[in-house]
């Protein structure tokens, strides 16, 4: 995937994150949802930041995934 | 929740620098400084990163997320002060992802890792037998009741320390460079880490940040009490001091050894919940 793609991911996620922490501290919907929603989110922004920050600005795929 | 998320990843990392220190002190080494385990886990994050030729590429990704998934759902179940089952299900999923970490590179230390884990599973047995004496003593297995009990009862430290014992002996199952870390000894390489370099390795470092801070911090709730959040931090620091001296004192176990010890606690262990359970 290029850098800006993993820079999308890490938005994304990060913003389901706020959702949910929102939605918890409101009691808004059920009180495990936001406890899932967090559990995909989390280790989705986390890999995604740290393959963004990875990433060269200069060449194509990275992290090579190929073979 | 989110705020406390990212302190817990912070704070379980600044606890195995703690880990690392402690030991090296003991040892007469320096020791790197406590913050070096937050160091090498930014230091991860920028290495060159990519996918071994060997390795099944889906699992070899995806098992980190969901190693940092389940501890992150650990987090909220003791958050939470949720059931003690759910907790014990998060170890077993835990287990299933050092699995699968050594089984999805390839590498034969990976493997040799892998299997290691497997046979290690008997340190799981003391949970098990520490979550009914729990059930047995104070008649819930959700940690809210338990710390509420606590607060009558006084700490189980005292009335139930069989039962802390081995909650103890399965914190020290999982702590780096203890008696019973056979998984990652250093004649398998790293044993089921070795190939995962990289964002992976610093993902999964993450990962393992939880695990410590979710463990150490449960312990405490189940045999001390609720505490404010500062007297718990200290609590949970001096449970991690004494871990790290053992770990210092303690080579480590051959795997054969290993999982003869943790059986033979669970069964001393089974015996004790069998005459509390009898003699009420």
């Amino acid at each position: 995937m290029k850098k800006n793609t993993f820079l999308a991911v890490v938005f994304i996620s990060a913003a389901v994150l706020c959702i949910a922490a929102y939605a918890a501290s409101t009691g808004a919907c059920p009180g495990w949802l936001p406890v899932v929603a967090v559990m995909l989110a989390f280790p989705t922004s986390v890999l995604s930041l740290f393959l963004w920050w990875n990433a060269s600005n200069t060449k194509g795929d990275i992290p090579f995934t190929g073979y | 929740m989110i705020l406390q998320l990212i302190s817990a990843v912070f704070l379980g990392l600044l606890f195995h620098g703690i880990h690392r220190k402690v030991i090296a002190r003991i040892q007469g080494r320096p020791g790197p400084p406590v913050w070096q385990e937050i160091l090498h886990t930014l230091k991860f994050s920028f290495k060159q990163t990519w996918i071994p030729k060997t390795a099944s590429m889906p699992l070899y990704v995806f098992i980190v997320a969901v190693s940092i998934a389940i501890w992150a759902g650990g987090f909220f179940v003791v958050f939470s002060g949720g059931s003690l089952l759910l907790l014990f299900a998060v170890f077993m999923l835990h287990k299933i992802t050092e699995h699968g970490l050594g089984l999805s590179s390839g590498s034969p230390y990976g493997k040799f890792g892998a299997i290691r884990s497997v046979m290690s599973a008997a340190s799981e047995i003391p949970l098990f037998a520490t979550i009914a004496g729990m059930y047995v003593v104070t008649g819930s297995l959700m940690i809210s009741d338990i710390t509420r009990y606590q607060a009558i009862h006084g700490p189980l430290l005292i009335s139930a320390f069989p039962m802390a014992a081995a909650l103890y002996l399965v914190i020290l199952s999982k702590m780096h460079y203890g008696p019973f870390s056979i998984i990652e000894a250093k004649e398998i390489v790293s044993g089921n880490l070795t190939e995962h370099f990289g964002v992976w390795r610093a993902g999964l470092q993450v990962a393992y940040a939880l695990k410590t801070f979710v463990l150490l911090w449960v312990f405490v709730l189940l045999f001390i009490g609720a505490l404010p959040w500062w007297l718990m931090l200290i609590a949970m620091l001096l449970l991690l001091v004494s871990l790290s001296f053992i770990c210092a004192f303690t080579p480590m176990l051959s795997p054969f050894d290993a999982v003869a010890f943790e059986t033979v606690v669970t069964g001393i262990l089974v015996g004790y919940i069998l005459v509390l359970g009898v003699s009420g």
